[in-house]
């Protein structure tokens, strides 16, 4: 994709994310890269799906990769380097730098609940509700990070809401 | 016994390895575990082979592609959880998540008592944990780590008088 292109596209993601984070067209370009390393052969990526939805919920998926590919520069790890394989390792190796990633993700998504529905949710909450099973919120309860509140009886209602996020519904 | 089928992916060198496999639970149930380059992938196929209740045999029905081929099923002598272990290691899975089966957990149990406070303020339970405490509790509700909650509720009946012997 043309250098221009990914300057374009950060107008399909929300702002306020953006700047949050600093992403930049240059970090798209390195998120696509990435994403390309890890999943190439597989039928979709996360990288289709958070430019084909945008919005703020495009934005948390964008949020989840540059955290985890800073995360990783920051202990001296060049994520670009690796095959696919390789980087499959290093990422089980440290774990951390996926937890933290889960995390950011979903206290931007907190955050975007709360300036567009005035709900909020714990962040297990919505771990628990943006994923289809288990895996990162185990990753996330087990993890060092902090000991986090599970509203169990509200999982489904925060669904409700993420799912209208996607869709792009205020 | 355990049985359990490995995915293989085609990476970028042209090579094929193993980043996932799908391993059948005492209950029948499939899970796939696969690395983390699936991201949350991972975890939409899962939700399919679960809610379709497929079998071992037929995962190519929502997982398969040009770069994905699908190793035959294999039935493996030891326990679940070396077999977990092991294929977590070659698959590049981070540790086992205690939901799969629930004895990672029980191992490391730490044996230590924690003692709760509790309070009985305006006629609701307070209860207090140590600050150092890893149970983190609110009003009458007790965190688990695992993310369950207990739930504590007072009873107001008076408990039943003993019969005289």
């Amino acid at each position: 994709m043309p250098t221009n292109q990914y300057q374009q596209l950060l107008a399909r993601f929300d702002p306020v994310g953006l700047n949050r984070y600093g992403i930049t067209a240059d970090d798209l370009q390195c998120i696509e890269r990435y994403i390309h390393i890890l999943q190439s052969g597989l039928n979709e990526t996360v990288w289709d799906e958070a430019v084909q939805i945008g919005g703020p919920y495009g934005a948390s998926i964008l949020i989840h990769e540059i955290v985890e590919i800073r995360t990783l520069q920051q202990i001296g790890i060049d994520p670009y380097r690796y095959t696919q394989k390789e980087l499959a390792r290093v990422l089980a190796d440290h774990l951390s730098a996926h937890v933290v990633a889960i995390y950011e993700e979903h206290l931007y998504l907190q955050d975007v609940l709360l300036r567009q529905y005035g709900c909020h949710f714990e962040v297990a909450t919505l771990v628990k509700a943006n994923r289809a099973d288990d895996t990162d919120l185990n990753y996330l309860l087990e993890s060092d990070i902090g000991v986090f509140l599970l509203e169990q009886d509200r999982v489904e209602e925060a669904k409700t809401y993420l799912e209208q996020l996607r869709q792009g519904r205020v | 016994m355990t049985r359990i089928r490995k995915l293989q992916r085609k990476g970028g060198d042209g090579a094929w390895h193993s980043d996932a496999y799908a391993v059948e639970t005492h209950n029948g149930q499939i899970t796939l575990r696969y690395s983390l380059a699936w991201e949350y992938l991972g975890g939409r196929y899962n939700q399919m082979i679960q809610e379709q209740g497929l079998s071992l045999e037929q995962l190519e029905q929502v997982l398969a592609g040009d770069c994905l081929r699908w190793l035959p099923v294999e039935t493996l002598e030891t326990d679940d959880e070396d077999t977990i272990q092991a294929l977590d290691r070659e698959c590049h899975v981070p540790q086992p998540a205690t939901a799969l089966t629930g004895q990672r957990a029980d191992r490391h149990a730490q044996t230590e008592v924690i003692t709760l406070e509790a309070h009985i303020i305006s006629g609701r339970l307070q209860l207090n944990a140590p600050l150092t405490s890893p149970i983190r509790v609110q009003g009458a509700h007790i965190y688990l780590e695992d993310g369950r909650q207990l739930q504590i509720a007072l009873a107001s009946d008076p408990m039943p008088e003993s019969q005289p012997g």
